[in-house]
């Protein structure tokens, strides 16, 4: 088969033999793909050769596989933009190897989603600090880290979590498995904006007390705040305007991306039916931000 | 692929193939190119195996592979012990030595923080370089992981934990291609690289 030619984003990496390894990428315009890279980590005798980087972004030459399961194979990397800016901040790193864990996750094969990749492009930017939305940068850097990093790494981990959170869901509507959350699953009754409501998993979605009761649901209270946030990220396609959204009190800004962080996790845990690395991990970096955390 | 030999050449070239880079063409060809060779030569091979297996250890210092308590860098006086590069694994001690710029001496992670694979920070040796450092006489800490995602992270990570101790710390500089790994570079660049290291 002939060789095609993409844009793409490394997903995950792991070594398969001495010299070579499997990349997973998300690719523009052919979804996710699985590619033997052979001796993409030796170097030659002139010149180093890097090899491919969890999280960069390039143009990539590749065989296709030839059926399924198997693995296609790289051909060509030329990298496009390293996000340099990630290495920077923990926060930054884990929430970016959070996304790309559950891309991998839940997109398929050969299944194009132009639009998360687009998003994805967007996230690792705003979490390297490369954009002016992206606000400060936590002072993590190796080189520029002066300020007690507890206090600078405030607001930026705060920002980066409500990105990610507009990263989520972005994957999950893209994929269709985004709850409903604007009406009753079961009789279709609308919820007035600003009010509580019951989130039903079982049910994928806020339901009536009086409808679960029939179905015999375990429901779990959403208050509003996060409900709204919610289904307002769903209506702007995941690009918040993060100063409409941030309450006043920093307190319920850290609470609020937590509440929305750990739904729509637990959403895409269950849809995939598996267990993450780092779903744990980012919650507690979130819930540091809190005053009066440790 | 799937001729069955005779019990121990079939158990031979099983266990060759589950060495990197065999496949199972090779691992019939080494096979049978043992079963040729002189008893000597051949029990040659098993015993060096035998003995990396049951002589080689971590050093108790600092978990490059060593034949006694201490490794040979650990245990040599003429090396400043005031001096310590980080690095991920042994191999990576091994081209940096073969620089010969390291005057000082190491400490093996034995890994690098990489969440996608369920490694943390307690999967590495960092408790016993903090104790190390807590034992004083480091001056100045080598930050050698390589210049990836994840071997960057590790260093920040590093970094973050040490702050504290007030030794000096430093990175390699960027002589080394983000994305590119310790392990294959060559010397050049690793020279270049340990030269221009920075304070972080
Ligand atoms: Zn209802
Ligand atoms: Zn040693």
């Amino acid at each position: 088969m002939s060789l095609v030619n993409d844009e793409a984003v490394v997903l995950r990496l792991s070594d398969f033999s001495e010299t070579s390894q499997v990349a997973t990428l998300l690719s523009r315009r052919h979804g996710k793909l699985r590619l033997l890279a052979k001796g993409a980590r030796r170097s030659t005798k002139e010149r180093f050769v890097p090899g491919l980087d969890l999280l960069e972004w390039g143009d990539v030459l590749y065989r296709p596989a030839r059926g399924d399961g198997q693995l296609g194979t790289l051909a060509e990397w030329k990298q496009r933009e390293l996000f340099l800016g990630l290495r920077d901040s923990l926060a930054a790193a884990q929430f970016a190897q959070y996304a790309a864990e559950i891309t991998t996750m839940l997109v398929a094969e050969d299944d194009p989603h132009a639009t998360l990749f687009e998003a994805l492009l967007t996230l690792l930017g705003g979490l390297a600090g490369e954009d002016a939305a992206g606000g400060q940068r936590d002072g993590g850097s190796l080189e520029r880290r002066q300020r007690p990093a507890s206090s600078a790494d405030t607001p930026s981990t705060l920002m980066f979590a409500r990105r990610l959170v507009g990263y989520q869901q972005t994957l999950i509507s893209e994929i269709g498995l985004m709850p409903q959350l604007d009406a009753c699953v079961a009789c279709g009754r609308e919820r007035a904006a600003g009010r509580a409501a019951y989130f039903s998993p079982k049910s994928g979605g806020v339901i009536c007390r009086s409808c679960a009761a029939e179905r015999g649901d375990r429901l779990r209270l959403m208050k509003a705040p996060a409900l709204d946030l919610l289904l307002r990220t769903a209506e702007s396609d995941g690009l918040v305007d993060s100063a409409e959204l941030a309450p006043v009190d920093l307190g319920d800004a850290v609470k609020l991306a937590l509440v929305c962080f750990e739904f729509l996790d637990e959403c895409m845990r269950r849809a995939a039916e598996r267990e993450t690395q780092l779903s744990a991990a980012c919650a507690r970096l979130i819930r540091r931000e809190a005053p009066g955390s440790p | 692929m799937s001729t069955q030999y005779t019990g121990p050449l079939q158990r031979l070239i099983d266990e060759l193939r589950k060495l990197p880079g065999i496949g199972a063409r090779s691992a019939e060809r080494i096979a049978f190119h043992i079963l040729k060779t002189p008893r000597d030569s051949a029990l040659a091979l098993a015993e060096a195996i035998r003995a990396t297996k049951e002589n080689l250890r971590a050093c108790a210092r600092c978990f490059n592979l060593a034949e006694r308590e201490l490794c040979d860098i650990c245990s040599d006086p003429r090396r400043d012990a005031g001096v310590v590069v980080v690095v991920e694994q042994p191999k990576d001690l091994i081209n940096l030595e073969s620089t010969g710029l390291v005057g000082g001496v190491y400490h093996v992670l034995l890994g690098r923080i990489a969440p996608l694979d369920g490694v943390g920070p307690a999967d590495l040796t960092i408790e016993p370089l903090l104790k190390r450092v807590a034992a004083g006489g480091i001056r100045e800490i080598v930050l050698a992981t390589n210049p990836t995602l994840e071997g960057d992270s590790t260093a920040l990570h590093l970094a973050q934990r040490l702050e504290p101790t007030g030794v000096r710390l430093t990175r390699l500089a960027r002589g080394l291609a983000p994305g590119s790994q310790i392990e294959y570079a060559n010397r050049s660049m690793l020279e270049e690289a340990f030269r221009g290291r920075q304070s972080v």
